[in-house]
């Protein structure tokens, strides 16, 4: 099996929704605890090491994010 | 001797050896590596001589915690028994996160049962290099020089002379080995200008052991973020005699010598078991570690081995285990290179096998220190995280890293093995150490003893190695229930009527077989022996 990366989510605008709002109000600390919680919930879901591995590259961003401005608007 | 170091028993200089001498062996350091060392080639009938630096055994507990393993070995070196009479039997651990006194964790380290060691016993390093030295005592080829220090060393391409300081004045000796088991601080090591790679931690921990009266059973419990050391972490374990390692997590820059003193370890103690308790001072030492090791532990004719040659954190009980596994490695290897049956270039394999032992042990021991002491935001979030979660759901718990607990290593890539014809193989593979079952009213390993062996489910024939032939276990497991099936040889080395399984004098499986044949099992001992096949 390989990481997918090709739409796999039937609603994301309700997905994100439900994430940002539970971190509504946290202080960085919290976010970050929770966000890490979240992880490693999904990885033990996931439960395919290689895959899980293959999302933490996938993960890295691959260039520097361009200033804000600076690139092409939509 | 004035030392300042407390005394655990007295034994007084030896007398100076004669100028200019020369040895097959000598071993330099006279801890439980370097003496365990001195005991497996006394028993090969080998002349060894030991330099100790001390003229006693020091008190301080230091190692207290050797694994089954460690015990394997000690019986094939005839002392299993002693330790293990001498010590204090565990098993299981258990963590615990914050105030609550329900753990978050627990591990048993002997999963496979029926074998005969259990997982660990904790004993007192004095304790140990005490069974060691009276056993030694029976051998007249062995010749222990208490308060003898080397002091300077001429390694050469075909021997060793060395420089020894003595009470009674000074000393050279020249030796064909010079086997280095003289802990972190090697003089030897020094002496030939070699050094760790690695990571340094700079974290401080508190060994405080008391002597109390106490009723906490023989398990290894393990604090993360206790109310009586907030924001650290803490350890406690039973050892012999009433005496309790505690250990307290202190943090960075701090006054070690003042972290030290019963003024400031005592109220650490009490607000652990409680102000009423009444206890006496063992032994209190505060200690930084590092994770690392020599390049190479083979230099010529200076071998490396235990502490000299790498170091890990103590969570993990992998140091003393780590330099016994080395021993045991050696031992065997070094006595064909002595009697001339395999050329020095045999010892590469224990260069190989040690070495992956080493890097098994520092890589563990790494991981369980970031978990232990996280170094980033990012690292503590995660720590924080599978602690939370591990009371709630049962599959954070096995990510709680308290310390992975020494087990045997296996050397998957061990030019001494011979691969595996078949591929329908359980069991235990070439590389991996034997494991024990109940055999012959007696247990496998001490059938085995310390040669090459061959188990076989039905041999036919002649072998060139001596046979324990299990097919008579075979034929009986039909009686039992299948639990009881489980434990018994064949099954835990996948033996089919038939299959046979080769067994290095280390007790390591060097190559296995369905169809085997005299000429296979001769040519795989050839290979594990270091004769050009």
């Amino acid at each position: 099996m390989s990481l997918e990366t090709k739409p796999n989510v039937a609603r994301p605008d309700d997905i994100y929704e439900a994430m940002i709002a539970a971190q509504a109000g946290m202080s960085e600390a919290e976010s970050l605890r929770f966000s890490a919680r979240l992880i490693l919930l999904l990885i033990n879901q996931i439960g395919n090491d290689a895959l899980v591995k293959d999302a933490i590259e996938a993960a890295r961003e691959p260039a520097p994010i361009p200033a804000a401005g600076s690139g092409p608007r939509a | 001797m004035t030392t300042g170091i407390p005394v655990h028993r007295s034994i007084g200089a030896s007398p100076v050896g004669t100028d200019g001498a020369h040895l097959e062996t000598l071993i330099v350091g006279a801890g439980p590596v370097g003496l365990s060392m001195a005991l497996d080639l006394a028993r090969r009938g080998r002349k060894v001589t030991v330099l100790s630096r001390l003229d006693f055994i020091a008190a301080g507990s230091k190692g207290i915690c050797y694994s089954k393993r460690s015990l394997d070995i000690w019986d094939r070196l005839g002392v299993g028994q002693a330790m293990v009479d001498r010590g204090v039997v565990w098993n299981l651990g258990k963590v615990f996160w914050g105030e609550s006194t329900t753990p978050i964790y627990e591990f048993d380290l002997l999963p496979v049962k029926d074998q005969r060691r259990p997982a660990f016993i904790n004993l007192q390093q004095y304790h140990v290099e005490a069974i060691l030295v009276d056993a030694l005592a029976q051998y007249p080829n062995v010749d222990i020089r208490w308060g003898h220090e080397l002091t300077a060393l001429d390694a050469r391409a075909d021997g060793v002379s060395v420089t020894v300081e003595a009470p009674g004045g000074r000393y050279t000796l020249s030796t064909d080995w010079l086997i280095a088991c003289d802990g972190n601080k090697s003089t030897v090591r020094g002496l030939m200008g070699l050094d760790f790679e690695g990571r340094v931690f700079e974290d401080n921990f508190l060994i405080a052991d008391i002597r109390m009266k106490g009723e906490h059973p023989a398990e290894r419990w393990f604090w993360f973020d206790p109310p009586f050391n907030p924001g650290q972490s803490a350890l406690m374990h039973k050892q012999p005699d009433d005496v309790w390692r505690l250990d307290f997590q202190l943090g960075w820059n701090i006054d070690r010598e003042a972290a030290m003193r019963p003024e400031n370890v005592e109220p650490l103690v009490r607000a652990m078991l409680g102000d009423e308790i009444e206890f006496e001072r063992e032994w209190y030492s505060v200690y930084t570690f590092q994770c690392r090791r020599m390049q190479r532990f083979v230099h010529g004719r200076v071998l490396f081995a235990g502490d000299s040659a790498h170091l890990v954190s103590p969570f993990g009980a992998r140091g003393a285990n780590g330099g016994l596994a080395d021993i045991d490695n050696l031992g065997w290897k070094l006595e064909r290179v002595l009697d001339g049956k395999a050329p020095e270039s045999f010892l590469e394999s224990y260069n190989h096998e040690a070495i992956t032992t080493a890097d098994e042990n520092i890589l563990n021991s790494t991981r369980s220190t970031d978990f232990l002491t996280p170094k980033s935001t990012a690292s503590a979030a995660y720590r924080d995280a599978v602690l939370s979660l591990a009371g709630e759901h049962a599959f954070a718990r096995p990510f709680v890293n308290s310390g992975r607990l020494s087990t045997a290593v296996s050397y998957p890539a061990s030019p001494l093995s011979t691969a595996d014809e078949d591929t329908d193989w359980d069991g235990v593979a070439p590389g991996s150490p034997a494991l024990d079952a109940p055999f012959g009213g007696d247990w496998l390993l001490g059938t085995l003893g310390g040669g090459f062996r061959l188990i076989a489910n039905g041999w036919q024939g002649e072998a060139p190695v001596p046979v324990i032939d299990v097919a008579g276990e075979a034929l009986i497991v039909d009686r039992y229930d299948t639990d009881e099936v489980a434990l018994r040889v064949v099954a835990r080395y996948d033996l089919a009527p038939g299959s046979a399984c080769l067994i290095r004098p280390d007790q390591y499986v060097a190559a296995r077989w369905r169809q085997p044949t005299a000429a296979k099992i001769s040519a795989a001992i050839a290979r594990a022996e270091g004769v050009a096949a």
